[in-house]
């Protein structure tokens, strides 16, 4: 391989992100056709680590001495004086709207009255899980009790209309040890609403799981809860009942117990929300920018870059 | 008056990189009240003042990169955007500290343990660096460090005393050599890489 000034400038400006997307992804191609390229790239990338390191430590020391030393008068970064006059300026309009708005009322009486009532949005991201306050007392679950059961509401879109349904389908891998992982001596309780929920989960029948557990409280199961709620959400998932697995995941997440398993959350938060992309769809960008941020450490962060990259085709398609 | 920095100007002020970026994050650290909140939640959430000064030092660090790289996207204000950097600090930070924990069985029956393993490699990458940067010299490092934070040729020949922009480009490029010999030269470096 030639290693000359034009490769290294082009090697410098890859990982500095300073190529256009279609050359950067071309020459992505081929790094990894090319091992001896891949060995060059990953020196430079190397080096770069190691000089913003030398970065870092420096605003880090700096950051801590400040820390122990007393408290400075700052000078005013620039513009603040100009946004001071601007802050003075819109008061002084708003002020004279004021008066024009309190003059023209007066004059135009009655008919200024007819005010449109504003109705705030709703701050509700995921609507409520559908209660069903008769199945506290969780009976014994089969499937023949839940074919009595009123019929429940199919949400699941139509495959043929949903594109962003089997993307989530294919996305979706049930976490390992999901039922193994509830080891507490409860399993070993045949009779106990969590084995038996955990049984019917391996048996595909997810329905009974949810009957079982959706409304399990904190102190029906204080060592597990959350960890129950995660089977819940995945039998939700795997019902077809997308906005109820996004509700408990997202509580889940909400919870913040355990990094790990607030990670997992939110991706399967992500992919209960993803069938119905187009009225999700600030959320499930929101939450997918956050997870591919670098400074978040996610767990999901490369399926989270995968998806976004799908999606991105999607959309533009 | 009380001086304030509107977000604009803070990212303006960490990507110009030279002394208005220190300026930014001295006044994050003393005037913006982020770090007060960074401990507030350390501290509500069983922390202690040492471990939310940690956080709020580790977040800073963190954002700081983030806004030169280009990464954040305006989705959000800074402060939240750094709010939420500090959060997961934080919860990686009881992660990390529950594994130096005694482990106990019952406690952790039903935790998932993640693998250290990436931390271990950036506490290993970390001392790499050190060493590496502890052989090219004091002068080599801040020529480095000014580079990369965008000061001008000028600039550079003023802080570290050379005669010239011309004499600091000569400079920048064998200290970058420099770092390049001492990469290559290291077995290990090399063989993580393949």
């Amino acid at each position: 391989m030639n290693v000359n000034d034009d490769l290294i400038d082009k090697i410098e400006d890859y990982l500095r992100g300073r190529l256009h997307k279609n050359e950067a992804v071309l020459f992505e191609q081929e790094i990894e056709a090319n091992a001896e390229l891949k060995e060059l790239v990953g020196i430079h990338r190397f080096e770069i680590e190691a000089i913003e390191y030398l970065v870092e430590k420096d605003l880090l020391d700096k950051i801590r001495k400040w820390d122990t030393e007393p408290v400075q008068e700052m000078p005013a970064p620039k513009g603040i004086k100009w946004l001071k006059w601007i802050n003075w300026s819109l008061f002084v309009m708003c002020l004279l709207a004021g008066i024009w708005y309190f003059e023209n009322r007066l004059k135009t009486g009655s008919d200024a009255e007819k005010i449109h009532e504003f109705k705030e949005p709703s701050t509700d991201i995921i609507p409520e899980i559908p209660g069903n306050k008769e199945e506290t007392s969780a009976p014994v679950a089969t499937e023949k009790s839940d074919k009595n059961t009123a019929p429940n509401k199919d949400t699941r879109p139509s495959p043929q209309a949903n594109e962003y349904l089997a993307l989530a389908d294919a996305f979706y891998q049930q976490p390992e040890h999901l039922v193994s992982n509830l080891k507490s001596p409860a399993l070993d309780v045949p009779s106990t609403r969590i084995s038996r929920a955990a049984q019917a989960f391996k048996e595909g029948q997810f329905k009974t799981v949810i009957a079982l557990l959706r409304n399990l409280t904190p102190e029906d199961e204080p060592q597990q809860y959350e960890m129950v709620r995660e089977l819940l959400a995945h039998a939700y998932f795997k019902s077809g009942e997308y906005p109820a697995a996004a509700a408990v995941f997202k509580s889940i997440a909400d919870a913040k117990l355990i990094a790990n398993m607030n990670d997992r959350a939110e991706w399967y938060l992500v992919l209960s929300l993803l069938p119905d992309y187009k009225k999700e769809k600030d959320q499930v960008d929101n939450w997918l920018h956050k997870m591919v941020d670098p400074a978040m450490e996610h767990g999901y962060a490369g399926s989270a870059l995968e998806l976004q990259q799908q999606l991105s085709k999607m959309n533009n398609h | 008056m009380k001086k304030i920095y509107t977000d604009q100007q803070l990212m303006n002020a960490i990507e110009s990189g030279a002394h208005l970026r220190e300026e930014a994050f001295y006044y994050i650290l003393h005037h913006s009240g982020w770090k007060e909140q960074c401990l507030a939640f350390v501290i509500q959430h069983g922390g202690d003042e040492e471990e939310g000064k940690e956080v709020f030092q580790e977040t800073a660090v963190l954002f700081d990169r983030n806004i030169r790289l280009k990464r954040f996207e305006g989705r959000s204000s800074l402060n939240t955007y750094f709010f939420s950097i500090a959060k997961r600090r934080w919860w990686k930070m009881i992660e990390g500290r529950k594994k130096h924990e005694p482990f106990d069985t019952e406690k952790h029956s039903n935790e998932t343990v993640e693998s250290g393993e990436d931390m271990m490699l950036s506490k290993e990458k970390k001392e790499y660096f050190e060493q590496i940067m502890e052989l090219i010299g004091a002068r080599c490092k801040e020529i480095l460090r000014l580079q990369q934070l965008d000061y001008s040729l000028e600039e550079i020949a003023a802080q570290v005393q050379l005669s010239s922009a011309a004499m600091a480009k000569k400079e920048a490029y064998r200290c970058r050599l420099k770092l390049r010999n001492l990469v290559e030269a290291n077995p290990f470096l090399k063989s993580i890489f393949k």
